[in-house]
C-alpha cells in the first residue's frame, strides 16, 4: 500500500503543487487513497473524503480527483477538440497522441478526467455510471 | 383516473383558505431548478450558463430556476459545477446556515443534495457526518459527494434513532430532513402510485418524534438544528416540533425570515400546539411554484 508521500509525489507529477496536495489528510483503504479536509474523522464510517488515486499494480488518478485538482494540472495533460470531448464523455476511446501512461484529458479548460495513453490513442477511463451524452450535439 | 382522496383535501381545507389552488398546483410539475456548486464551479460559471440561470431561488443565493431541460446532459453537470435540486429542498440548509469549520450532522442524508449544499456553504471545511440507514441509497450519496468534489464529509450507515449511541460527538448544527409521507412530492410520485393514509402518517409521526429528540440531544449547547419534511401533515410537522418542546425545556424555536412562506399552524382538528410553533415555515406550491415543504429552526439554549 502506498503512503501519503508516494501519493503526493504521484499527483505532483501532473503539475499539481505539493503545497496544495499537502493541505489534506490522506486516508487509505485497500485500494484507494482519499483526501480529507477535516482534522476529525469519525471512527465508524463507510467512506470519508474524496478518492484521488486507485492503486493495485500501479497508481492511477481517479476521474473525480483529476477534476478536483484540474485547475492546477500543467503536466501530463492533453487538450482535445469538442468533437473528441463529446465522444470521450460517452465512453469512447479517442485517437489523440499523448505521452504514454495515465494522462489528464482536458477540453476548453475543463479537465474531464483521466485517460490511458499508448502514445497514439487514449483509452477511456471514465466510469460507466458517469458517462453522458451531451445536449445539442 | 385516480383522484386525490377526499380526506386529503378536507384536511388541507382546515389549514389553508386557498385549497383549490393548492390542489391544482400540486398536480402540475414544479419549476425546474439547480444550484451552483462553488466548490468546483469556475468564476465565470454564470457567463457559461447564460440564459439557463433565469431567476434566483428566493431563499438561497446560489440557487436558480430554469426552463432548460436535460441539464443532466451538460458539461457543467458532468463536472460538478451545478447540482440539479428542487428549490424547496435548498431551504433547510439555507436556514441552518452551517459555517466554515463547524461540525455538522446530516441525519438522513441520501442522496446528498442537502449534504453537498452544506459542504459548499462550509467552504469544504469542518466536518459533515452524512448518515443514512438505507445502504442502497448511500451509493447515490457517495456518487454525488464525489461529483461535487466534497472533501469534508464522512458517510455513515446507522439507524438515525440510535446515532447518539454510535457516534460520540456533539455537533454545532444538525439537519434532520425526516422520512415522511411525501405529500409534497405528489407530482413526482404521480397519482397512481400515491399511497396516502392516516395510519401511515401517524406511524411516521411516532418515528419522527423519536428522531427529533435524538437529533436535538446531539447538539452542543448553543447549537442549532433544522427539522424539515416534504409533507404538509401537521402530525409530521408541528406535532413533532411540539413534542420536542415538551421533552426538552432547553429547546427554542428560532424564527426564519423566508420569502413567500407561511407560518406554522397552532391548531389542527383536536390538536393544539404552542404559540411558538408559528415560527416554523411552510412553503406552498401555489405561492412559489416549488414543492410543498416544512422547516423549523431550533436552538439549544
Amino acid at each position: 500500500m502506498p503512503d501519503k508521500k508516494e501519493i503526493i509525489e504521484f499527483l505532483a507529477g501532473y503539475g499539481i503543487p505539493e503545497e496544495v496536495l499537502k493541505k489534506y489528510r490522506y486516508v487509505m483503504t485497500s485500494n484507494r487513497a482519499y483526501i480529507v479536509s477535516s482534522a476529525l474523522v469519525p471512527e465508524e464510517h463507510e467512506v470519508v473524503g474524496l478518492p484521488v488515486c486507485r492503486f493495485g499494480r500501479t497508481l492511477k488518478p481517479t476521474t473525480v480527483g483529476m477534476q478536483f485538482f484540474g485547475k492546477y494540472v500543467t503536466q501530463r495533460v492533453v487538450d482535445i477538440t469538442k468533437e473528441d470531448a463529446v465522444r470521450y464523455l460517452q465512453g469512447y476511446d479517442i485517437d489523440v497522441e499523448a505521452e504514454r501512461g495515465f494522462v489528464a484529458v482536458r477540453f476548453d479548460g475543463d479537465v474531464l478526467g483521466v485517460g490511458f495513453s499508448d502514445g497514439k490513442a487514449i483509452r477511456n477511463q471514465i466510469p460507466k455510471s458517469k458517462r453522458v451524452k451531451l445536449n445539442d450535439v | 383516473m385516480k383522484h386525490l382522496p377526499n380526506r386529503f383535501i378536507d384536511r388541507y381545507s382546515m389549514i389553508i383558505p386557498d385549497v383549490a389552488e393548492f390542489v391544482e398546483t400540486l398536480m402540475k410539475w414544479p419549476r425546474k431548478s439547480f444550484r451552483i456548486n462553488n466548490i468546483k464551479a469556475p468564476p465565470d460559471i454564470l457567463d457559461r450558463l447564460g440564459e439557463t440561470a433565469e431567476e434566483k431561488v428566493p431563499w438561497y443565493r446560489h440557487g436558480w430556476f430554469t426552463s432548460k431541460t436535460r441539464l443532466g446532459n451538460t458539461i457543467e453537470h458532468f463536472m460538478g459545477y451545478i447540482y440539479i435540486q428542487e428549490a424547496s429542498s435548498m431551504l433547510p440548509p439555507a436556514i441552518l446556515n452551517p459555517r466554515p469549520g463547524e461540525i455538522v450532522l446530516d441525519m438522513a442524508a441520501s442522496p446528498g443534495s442537502k449534504t453537498t449544499q452544506m459542504a459548499d456553504m462550509m467552504g469544504n471545511t469542518g466536518l459533515i457526518i452524512a448518515n443514512d440507514v438505507n445502504f442502497r441509497r448511500n451509493k447515490a450519496l457517495v456518487d454525488n459527494l464525489e461529483r461535487m468534489g466534497v472533501t469534508n464529509t464522512a458517510v455513515t450507515n446507522i439507524d438515525a434513532r440510535f446515532l447518539k449511541k454510535r457516534i460520540t460527538m456533539s455537533f454545532d448544527r444538525v439537519l434532520l430532513d425526516a422520512p415522511c409521507s411525501g405529500e409534497g412530492l405528489l407530482r413526482k410520485t404521480g397519482l397512481r402510485r400515491f399511497q396516502w393514509s392516516l395510519k401511515r402518517i401517524n406511524s411516521l409521526s411516532r418515528i419522527q418524534k423519536k428522531m427529533i429528540v435524538e437529533a436535538f440531544d446531539m447538539l452542543k449547547p448553543g447549537g442549532s438544528m433544522v427539522y424539515s419534511t416534504c409533507t404538509g401533515a401537521p402530525e409530521e410537522n408541528e406535532a413533532v416540533v411540539a413534542h420536542l418542546l415538551e421533552q426538552r425545556d432547553n429547546a427554542e424555536i428560532v424564527g426564519a425570515d423566508v420569502p413567500m412562506s407561511r407560518k406554522g399552524i397552532i391548531e389542527f382538528g383536536k390538536m393544539t400546539f404552542p404559540e411558538e410553533v408559528k415560527k416554523c415555515v411552510r412553503i406552498y406550491p401555489q405561492d412559489t411554484g416549488t414543492e410543498l415543504f416544512f422547516a423549523c429552526l431550533i436552538r439549544k439554549k
